[in-house]
């Protein structure tokens, strides 16, 4: 390993332009250590609030796309934790809010210990469920 | 004669040996592959074996261990060497096995388990981390942090910051998805921003 690991930790993120500042700011009661990246031509902020990691993208115009929010396992709703159960062992759960709808990437693994990503809205349908 | 014409043979020899060593890294996979030069595999084994043996010493932390998982990174890449297609770099792509192989270890046969140690080591406060800037700290006090971290936070932090692997690359290497990983790292700095100050400003 080498002095290249401590400079980059303090990388520097990008400026967004003041739209998307502006609706971050206004959106987010109380956000901390805000790292702003640009992401598949959208503008992304990787940060915490209320001591979840979240991640909050927007479009060119400064328009919110979704919000992610890290939850702990336990959050997540019974229905949707039954359903993930009886496939395997949850590893990693993210609430996605997007247009008034609520979708849940969870992470999970079988009995082999193979991995998977598994997309499911907030009636129980399963979206996508893909190895990893 | 004859030893004029060893001569020649030797500065021959050299000559290839320098050129080979001029060879890039996919210039001698695509002659391993197509031209079965499989002998200059050896060269790519000489240039990475020290970084790959002490990326695995640094997650495994047990020497023999460490060796022989090693060899297995290397016997592995060279009989999948056919499926490396130059998307990214070779060095990135033997890292990232090296990541995967190490990790799996870990996880199979040490019962590693990321969400059971995280709910057991909360981080007790999100440091502001414009205030505690990381770039105070010393190479040898950041190495000392970065050891109390959960193994996988600790690969996280050295693919994104060390190697400066990309997202995609990341999420691939731990078999997690872009979004938890992206999450993780924030996590895993945020974590280690916490125990730097715990341990050295307090």
């Amino acid at each position: 390993m080498d002095i290249f690991f401590k400079n980059n930790l303090n990388e520097n993120s990008i400026n967004p332009p003041e739209e998307v500042t502006e609706h971050f700011f206004s959106f987010f009661s109380n956000p901390l250590n805000i790292e702003w990246y640009i992401e598949n031509n959208s503008y992304e902020a990787i940060f915490y609030e209320n001591e979840f990691e979240k991640i909050a993208s927007y479009d060119q115009s400064g328009n919110l796309i979704h919000v992610k929010t890290n939850i702990p396992i336990e959050q997540l709703p019974e229905v949707i934790c039954e359903i993930v159960k009886s496939f395997g062992e949850i590893m990693n759960s993210i609430i996605i809010d997007e247009n008034s709808e609520t979708f849940y990437e969870i992470i999970y693994r079988d009995k082999d210990l193979n991995r998977f990503d598994l997309l499911i809205d907030q009636n129980g349908k399963i979206l996508s469920n893909q190895i990893l | 004669m004859i030893n004029f014409t060893s001569k020649i043979f030797l500065s021959l020899e050299k000559m290839e040996i320098k050129l080979n060593n001029e060879l890039k890294d996919e210039d001698i996979i695509s002659r391993i592959i197509s031209e079965k030069e499989i002998d200059l595999f050896q060269m790519l084994y000489n240039k990475y074996h020290p970084k790959v043996l002490d990326k695995c010493y640094s997650l495994l932390k047990n020497k023999e261990l460490a060796k022989e998982t090693a060899q297995d990174i290397f016997s592995k890449v060279y009989e999948n060497l056919e499926s490396f297609k130059g998307k990214s770099s070779f060095s990135s792509w033997l890292y990232s096995v090296t990541y995967n192989q190490c990790i799996d270890y870990l996880r199979l046969k040490k019962k590693l388990h990321y969400p059971e140690w995280n709910r057991e080591n909360e981080i007790p406060e999100i440091i502001d981390d414009s205030e505690e800037l990381i770039s105070d700290i010393s190479y040898d006090r950041l190495m000392e942090i970065l050891d109390l971290l959960h193994t996988e936070e600790k690969a996280l932090l050295m693919m994104k910051y060390n190697d400066n692997f990309t997202i995609k690359h990341i999420s691939e290497a731990l078999r997690v998805s872009e979004s938890a990983a992206k999450m993780r790292i924030k996590r895993a700095k945020t974590r280690l921003i916490f125990l730097y100050k715990k341990k050295f400003k307090n």
